[in-house]
């Protein structure tokens, strides 16, 4: 009998390159706090939504930014027109027509089974309905849709789909309840977590904001298998100023974070291991 | 507003107000105001300096300024006279930004 691991295997019997990769002996998971919410953007720029059960693949949270407008007038490098040119942009709410589709791969499980990573749905199952501030009701390749966009943007407007999450920099944003809490005390505000348009929301064990920070080249376990290593702090911008709920814009929120925060709040991370989260998740510090 | 300018027609200096204190900042020819502000020791919110970010955009008050260029300022921002202090030239001698907008 050979022991590999934490994993007893019998000779001449065949094993699979899951009980291969178990977690190995001696690892510590000390939990850390709590996955309290988790959003994502169908359209980048555009409100949010929250999920209550969601995929995370290596580029990102299932239906996550797969939708983006592109602005002949923007540079190659960044080529999106955003809530920092157009405010009203979060005013704009979207929904996938076949929601639960778009939640998780359909062969997620038997895929696990074989170290696989698990395919996606074709694009037609992510079909998407935008409901505009108007009060409108259009699907998201509608002409009427970025016709409603024109008479506040320079340059000519395309719409852009991709399974690649068209994110700024990396695959998931984080934020704490706790980081929020410490600005709020910091600026007299009341502020709306969804401000800073994260797709995992934290709350921490430990008292005391941007303890993310510190996690900065660190592997974390969220849930049953989703890991992930926070890489970097996330660098705010104007789109942090706008009002989610009326699109009026506050810049001392970005003014105070630039000069007693650096201009960070919340971090980026990369996925290392595919898995799905819901609220109420435990995270776990795997380093 | 007094002019602050020399025979020549140079611009001297602008006025920002930060923290809610209105300060007269040298202006240094070809500079934008951003830059001014901190050779005077002054400490406006910035990042990027390359318009990008929108954190140095303050109200111009008075006066009249020249961006070198833009990626941030939406149409509304411009229209209610925000301009971004890093890319900030004065085209005249009454400049006054408030930082605290």
């Amino acid at each position: 009998m050979l022991v590999a691991g934490s994993v007893v295997v019998e000779e001449n019997r065949p094993v699979s390159k899951m009980q291969v990769r178990s977690n190995k002996p001696g690892v510590d998971m000390s939990k850390i706090g709590t996955l309290e919410s988790v959003w994502r953007y169908p359209v980048k720029s555009m409100r949010g939504e929250q999920v209550d059960e969601v995929f995370v693949a290596y580029t990102g949270v299932m239906g996550d930014r797969l939708y983006a407008i592109s602005s002949s007038q923007a540079p190659p490098e960044f080529p999106w027109h955003t809530n920092r040119e157009q405010e009203e942009f979060v005013l704009y709410s979207a929904s996938y027509k076949n929601h639960a589709t778009t939640l998780k791969p359909p062969a997620m499980e038997a895929a696990f089974k074989e170290a696989l990573n698990p395919p996606y749905p074709s694009a037609d199952a992510f079909a998407l309905e935008i409901k505009t501030p108007a009060g409108a009701t259009l699907d998201v390749d509608d002409p009427a849709f970025l016709e409603s966009l024109r008479d506040k943007s320079e340059g000519e407007l395309r719409l852009h789909f991709t399974q690649k999450n068209a994110v700024d920099c990396r695959p998931l944003s984080l934020f704490s309840r706790q980081t929020l809490a410490q600005l709020e005390q910091e600026t007299g505000l009341v502020l709306d977590k969804r401000r800073f348009r994260a797709n995992f929301y934290m709350n921490w064990d430990r008292a005391g904001g941007f303890y993310e920070n510190d996690l900065v080249n660190r592997r974390l376990k969220v849930g049953d298998r989703l890991e992930i290593m926070v890489r970097e702090l996330d660098p705010r911008c104007k789109s942090i100023t706008i009002d989610p709920d009326t699109a009026e814009t506050q810049p001392r929120i970005l003014k105070h974070i630039a000069r007693k925060h650096n201009g960070f709040a919340g971090v980026y991370a990369a996925v290392l291991t595919e898995g799905t989260v819901k609220p109420g998740d435990e995270i776990c510090l795997l380093d | 507003m007094k002019p602050e300018s020399n025979p020549a027609g140079d611009i001297l200096s602008f006025r920002a107000t930060l923290d809610g204190v209105e300060h007269e900042v040298p202006y240094t020819q070809g500079d934008a105001l951003l830059d001014c502000m901190l050779a005077d020791g002054l400490d406006p919110a910035f990042q990027c300096m390359d318009a990008h970010c929108g954190t140095c955009m303050v109200k111009l008050r008075h006066g009249e300024v020249e961006m070198r260029k833009n990626k941030v300022l939406s149409q509304r921002d411009l229209a209610e006279d925000y301009v971004l202090l890093c890319q900030s030239i004065p085209l005249s001698a009454d400049v006054w930004v408030n930082c605290d907008e």
